[in-house]
């Protein structure tokens, strides 16, 4: 078995080294240069970004955070980028991440469509209008929002408990009706989980205004939905983990058309950023068991605090 | 085990993971394989790169007010263009949920489970008109 994960270690880290080393080519080719007035070379930014976003993948797995949240606010107070290109390549890093975790997910039954659709149908039309509402307001006031959305998220965090899985739930009526309920196999606990949920009516309301943030900063939600979810529905943590992924990915595919026809996808930004994130994910994923969660978390809620002020100074224009 | 699982509809999902696994690598191999194109110049491109970099400080707005990004689908007119392959790519990838979708749709409706056959086809509209631009206003 050790074997077996060394080579894929070794294969994953073998295929971030050419990642890597092809998204830096062109520092080293004829397609390099400079600014005007002697600005530090696009290549140089480009390169950073896909650098910091590989990174932030491993940070976000360890950590059990989405890609976007740690994105868009990092990327947006430190990078030369105007915040538009930023939240629309938050939002294709948070999809991405989400559809390339979403096929074990499912085969695994940790993502169940039953769950996740309904949620899915009210955040994506929500999350259209938060992207149309996120283009539409001045980027100062964008900037200055994000900052207060991306506090509220690090006290949500530092507050919020989690519930392996959570006492058995009367399902409600709407649960009944839409026979939303499933089963899924836990290792940790090694037996057959049968989960139910309750408190569908609110948990909905509340997916409409979670698409709708998502759309709106180009984060990736799953922060709210996965205690949406466990907390309030009472699914078990770990298919609220996996049905926060494929909401998300659905929610972001609809926002993020809204910035692609608005000519706010820059691929120059958005593929390094991921490329880097996918990559960096695999590498977490891989790294997971070698580091504990918790410290990791700290240090993220830390980044998270940072990130928002300076995104809260960044608006106020200081 | 499985036969529990089929009983709460593992089926559609496995469809549906499917899809996701085939469609999400194409997406991303495309926008891959369409980036290199693009930052090396191999193919024609509609807005140079230097160009792009000296202004992305600028609003999305004001890009499109210089004539460097396209408002609507007036970047699918400058197709082959590299860049503009990039953008399609994107865009490909960001079309992976309805392909799964259309799937799951169908799975739905042969277990005769008419409720989600109409949320899948009504989540499929949803994307499309998101798609089809109808959201962002005139220009």
């Amino acid at each position: 078995m050790q074997h077996i994960i060394e080579k894929k270690g070794s294969k994953i880290v073998l295929m971030t080294v050419i990642s890597l080393a092809v998204l830096l080519m062109p520092d080293l080719s004829f397609a390099a240069g400079q600014l005007p007035g002697g600005e530090v070379a696009w290549w140089v930014w480009v390169s950073v970004l896909f650098v910091f976003s590989f990174f932030l993948g491993i940070i976000a797995v360890i950590a059990g955070v989405g890609g976007g949240v740690l994105f868009v606010p990092i990327v947006s107070g430190f990078f030369p980028f105007h915040i538009d290109y930023v939240r629309a390549a938050g939002l294709l890093v948070a999809l991405s991440g989400a559809l390339s975790a979403g096929t074990p997910l499912l085969r695994s039954s940790l993502a169940n469509l039953r769950l996740g659709l309904p949620m899915a149908l009210l955040g994506s039309v929500s999350s259209i209008f938060g992207a149309v509402v996120g283009l539409a307001l001045p980027s100062s006031l964008v900037q200055f929002a994000l900052g207060v959305v991306i506090i509220g998220i690090a006290v949500l965090m530092i507050m919020s408990k989690r519930s392996a899985v959570p006492e058995e739930t009367e399902p409600d009526c709407f649960s009944q009706m839409l026979q939303i309920s499933g089963l899924y196999y836990d290792a940790s606990l090694q037996k057959d989980v049968a989960w139910n949920i309750h408190r569908t009516a609110i948990g909905s309301i509340l997916f409409i205004f979670i698409g709708f943030i998502g759309g709106m900063f180009g984060l990736g939600a799953g922060f709210a939905n996965v205690p949406v979810f466990n907390l309030l529905m009472g699914v078990p943590l770990k298919v609220a983990v996996g049905t926060s992924g494929l909401v998300l990915s659905i929610n972001g595919s609809a926002a993020v058309w809204v910035y692609l026809l608005k000519g706010a996808v820059l691929p120059l930004i958005a593929i390094p950023a991921v490329v880097g994130m996918m990559a960096g994910s695999r590498i977490g994923a891989w790294l997971l068991p070698k580091f504990h969660p918790k410290s990791i978390r700290i240090v993220v809620i830390s980044i998270l605090v940072l990130a928002g002020v300076r995104s809260l100074l960044k608006g106020l224009g200081v | 085990m499985e036969n529990r699982k089929e009983a709460f509809g593992a089926d559609v999902e496995r469809s549906y993971a499917g899809v996701l696994e085939k469609v999400s690598i194409g997406g991303l191999a495309a926008s891959i394989i369409a980036y290199l194109l693009y930052v090396l110049h191999l193919m024609p491109l509609s807005v140079s790169v230097h160009d792009i970099a000296a202004n992305w400080h600028l609003s999305s707005d004001a890009l499109v007010a210089k004539g460097l990004a396209s408002y609507g689908w007036a970047w699918a007119k400058h197709l082959p263009d590299a860049d503009m392959l990039s953008l399609a790519a994107i865009g490909l990838l960001t079309l992976t949920p309805v392909a799964c979708l259309a799937i799951a749709s169908l799975a739905f409706l042969k277990k005769r489970d008419y409720a989600y056959t109409v949320i899948s086809i009504l989540q499929i509209l949803v994307l499309l008109v998101a798609v089809s631009g109808v959201f962002i206003a005139q220009h």
